[in-house]
């Protein structure tokens, strides 16, 4: 179950990640909104980007309603990356912790909400910016770009050894989601029903 | 490697254990001073005081050394290289693991009972790692090299003697029950059947290890 993976760099191996997957989901993004999404893709996984520093040295999650309070506050260069960041976080936790957060004390539809709520203003703030139509996508089209995320992080488990393949297992025992379960039928975790084909 | 063992047994049982085995790893003089024999490559040292257990691992510089270039990449390839070495480090987090969570249920484990399951927890270990399409073949090589290709130490005495080839024969039986999940690939068949023996105590867990009953 545990393989390399060869690809030459972060961003190429989540790119063509990225293509096979919304491919599969059948979830159209414009090309600069597929660039946007490698980049993230990539710097969260490489490195602390997703935590803020506490005082003592421990990373935390910021409060998403505190970064929203935050934003409100700021004048309006401030706020857009304080928006943005709002957005990336809630779009990544919301993507690759779903499992986390539906224990949690507020579960993913809070971060869909606020994560899209957020890339909504930064479009607004943004109007002749390049990446305005961005940021439009994003808040249009959170949710699906959340379920492709999912789907990037079981597979990226999956590929990384049993123990992550054996959690993918157990969140499709809990959430009986087609997307694990294809996961799970593609890595050879369960045998497919007869006379199904490999898509 | 130590934590990505844990990490996995962890996940094969469906529990997660807050004492993590490679803290409680010493070296080969702390292992002397807390009373280990030096006879083997991995060693449990347990000691209770009063309400209180202390645990510590031994793993000889050695075995460690050995299993060092396997570190950083997919463990799959440590199975086809040094499956002996990386057995005897599961076995030593197997041991670790089960005595920390028993304890943490108010249960005492017998000798017998710990190296049972630990014969069993390196057989879903490696098993698990080539999970899917021809895992049965593997599963029939591992049952053969860790339960029919065995060799004991000369320098065991009757008694660990007899111990050692008892867990063997319970744990084989159990396993070699577990095959018909494995051949039809059904994960959840397999992971029922281990997380409900992981659970059961001392006479109970050999009593189904032996007969399934």
């Amino acid at each position: 179950m545990s393989g390399l993976v060869a690809s030459l760099s972060l961003k190429e191996f989540f790119k063509s990640l990225l293509g096979e997957v919304t491919g599969r989901q059948r979830v159209e993004l414009a090309e600069v909104t597929e660039f946007y999404l490698v980049n993230l893709l990539s710097e969260f996984a490489v490195t602390d980007k997703l935590f803020t520093r506490e005082e003592d040295g421990r990373k935390d999650h910021e409060p998403l309603a505190i970064l929203y309070h935050q934003a409100l506050q700021q004048e309006r260069a401030e706020r857009i990356r304080t928006l943005r960041r709002l957005g990336d976080v809630s779009l990544y936790t919301a993507g690759f912790f779903s499992g986390a957060l539906q224990s949690g004390v507020v579960g993913p539809d809070y971060y869909i909400q606020m994560g899209g709520t957020a890339y909504g203003h930064v479009a607004e703030l943004t109007p002749a910016a390049g990446f305005a139509q961005v940021y439009r996508e994003l808040c249009e089209k959170f949710r699906k770009v959340v379920e492709v995320l999912e789907e990037i992080s079981a597979r990226g488990m999956v590929q990384a050894g049993p123990s992550g393949a054996l959690k993918v297992y157990e969140a499709w025992v809990r959430t009986g989601s087609d997307r694990l379960e294809r996961v799970l039928l593609d890595a050879g975790m369960m045998p497919r029903p007869k006379g199904q084909l490999v898509n | 490697m130590i934590g990505r063992v844990q990490d996995h047994l962890e996940a094969i049982y469906g529990f997660t254990c807050e004492a993590r085995a490679e803290v409680f790893v010493v070296d080969t003089e702390a292992a002397a001073q807390l009373g280990g024999t030096g006879r083997a490559d991995e060693e449990l040292l347990v000691h209770e005081a009063g309400d209180a257990l202390e645990l510590a691992l031994y793993l000889s510089p050695a075995l460690l050394d050995r299993l060092k270039p396997y570190e950083s990449g997919p463990l799959g390839y440590v199975l086809d290289s040094d499956l002996a070495g990386y057995c005897q480090l599961a076995e030593g987090v197997s041991h670790f693991l089960y005595v920390a969570h028993t304890a943490a249920h108010g249960r005492t484990v017998s000798l017998l009972e710990l190296e049972a399951q630990a014969e069993v927890d390196k057989f879903a270990v490696c098993l698990l790692h080539r999970w899917g399409e021809g895992v049965g073949a593997w599963a029939r090589e591992l049952l053969h090299r860790l339960f029919e290709r065995v060799s004991y130490r000369k320098q065991l005495s009757v008694q660990e003697r007899w111990r050692y080839e008892e867990a063997n024969r319970l744990s084989r039986r159990f396993c070699a029950r577990l095959m018909g999940h494995v051949v039809a690939r059904r994960l959840d068949r397999l992971l029922g059947d281990l997380r409900y023996a992981y659970r059961l105590g001392a006479e109970a867990k050999l009593r189904h290890f032996a007969h399934g009953g």
